[in-house]
C-alpha cells in the first residue's frame, strides 16, 4: 500500500515532462499585434468620459458607501440630539427648573432628616 | 544580434526585431505563465501582456541581467498578479452569481463528463489534477524556482538572477520545494484514495 503510494507520488513528479510540453502557436504574433491594435484604436476612442462609462460599478459602489457613511451620521446626529429625545414642545431648560424646584420646595418645609428617614 | 542591440530596435519602433523577439521568446513565457497559473488560455492572454508589458518599458532594461531573465520576471510577476486576482475574485464571487473564475476551467468540465476520455486520458487527468494542487500548495518563492527549474530547465544560476536572490537561496528553495511537494502529495493520495 506505502510502495504503492510512493509510486504514484513518483509518477506525478515525472509527469511534469508531459505538463511541460506547450504546442507551438503560429498565430500568437498576429493575435498579439491584433490585440495591441485593439487596445491603442480603444485608447484612442475612449475619452474620460467613456472611461467613467466603462467602470460604472467601482465608482456606483464608492457612491452609495459615501451615501451609507454620510447617512449614518446625519442619523446619529439626530439621535444623539437630547432636544429630539425629549417630548416635542418642551424646552429641556423647563424640565429642569420644574425638577429642581419641586426638590427644594419639598425638603424646605420640613426636618431634614424626617424626610430621609421617616419612610 | 545582441539583447541590447535588440532592445534599442524595439525602442526605435522596429517591428521587425519586436517580431523577433516575440518568436524567440514566446514559448517559454507562455510555459512559465502555464506552470504558475494551470490554464493554457490564461497563459496565452498572459504571454501577450507580458510582451506589451516588453514593449512599454524596453526603455527601462539597462542590459545588467540577461534580457531573457528580465522577460522572465515580467512573466512571472504577471502570472502571480493574475493568481491574486483570480483569488480576490473567488473570495468576492459571494456577491455574484456567476461562477468565480467566471468560465468553466476545462478539468472541471471532464469531472462532469466521465465519458469524455479513456482510461489513460483519465489518468492523465488526475496526475495533472495532483501535481498542479501540489505546486499550488508551495510557498510562493519555492513555487516560483521549482517551476522555473523543473519546466522551463533553467540552471539554479539564472534563476538567482530572475529571482534576485544568491545561488544558495535557490538551492535552498529547491530543497524545500522538494520535500514539500513529497508531502503534499503524500497528503493529497491519502486523503483522495479510490
Amino acid at each position: 500500500m506505502e510502495e504503492n503510494k510512493q509510486d504514484r507520488i513518483q509518477k506525478t513528479l515525472d509527469f511534469i515532462e508531459k505538463d511541460r510540453i506547450i504546442p507551438e502557436d503560429p498565430w500568437f504574433y498576429s493575435r498579439l499585434m491584433a490585440r495591441m491594435k485593439g487596445e491603442t484604436e480603444q485608447v484612442r476612442k475612449v475619452g474620460l468620459l467613456g472611461v467613467i462609462r466603462l467602470r460604472p460599478r467601482p465608482i456606483l459602489a464608492v457612491i452609495v458607501v459615501m451615501i451609507g457613511i454620510t447617512g449614518g451620521i446625519g442619523l446619529g446626529k439626530i439621535i444623539s440630539n437630547p432636544e429630539n429625545s425629549i417630548e416635542q414642545g418642551t424646552p429641556v431648560f423647563s424640565i429642569e427648573q420644574d425638577a429642581t424646584t419641586a426638590f427644594f420646595s419639598e425638603i424646605s418645609g420640613a426636618n431634614y432628616e424626617q424626610i430621609l428617614f421617616m419612610k | 544580434m545582441t539583447d541590447r542591440e535588440l532592445v534599442r530596435r524595439i525602442i526605435d519602433s522596429d517591428q521587425a526585431a519586436f517580431k523577433e523577439l516575440v518568436e524567440k521568446h514566446q514559448l517559454f513565457v507562455i510555459r512559465t505563465c502555464y506552470a504558475l497559473v494551470h490554464d493554457m488560455e490564461d497563459a496565452q492572454d498572459l504571454a501577450q501582456e507580458v510582451f506589451i508589458e516588453v514593449l512599454k518599458s524596453a526603455a527601462g532594461f539597462r542590459g545588467k541581467s540577461k534580457l531573457s531573465s528580465w522577460i522572465y520576471r515580467i512573466a512571472v510577476n504577471k502570472s502571480l498578479n493574475h493568481l491574486k486576482t483570480c483569488r480576490r475574485r473567488e473570495a468576492f464571487s459571494f456577491f455574484s452569481f456567476q461562477d468565480a473564475g467566471g468560465k468553466m476551467k476545462k478539468d472541471q468540465i471532464a469531472d462532469r463528463n466521465p465519458y469524455a476520455g479513456g482510461d489513460a486520458v483519465m489518468e492523465e487527468e488526475e496526475l495533472k489534477r495532483a501535481l498542479h494542487t501540489a505546486i499550488d500548495g508551495l510557498p510562493v518563492n519555492q513555487k516560483i524556482a521549482f517551476t522555473l527549474h523543473k519546466y522551463e530547465e533553467l540552471p539554479y544560476k539564472d534563476i538567482a538572477e530572475v529571482m534576485n536572490v544568491s545561488l544558495s537561496s535557490v538551492e535552498s528553495l529547491m530543497h524545500r520545494a522538494r520535500l514539500n511537494l513529497k508531502k503534499r502529495l503524500n497528503y493529497y493520495y491519502h486523503t483522495n484514495r479510490r
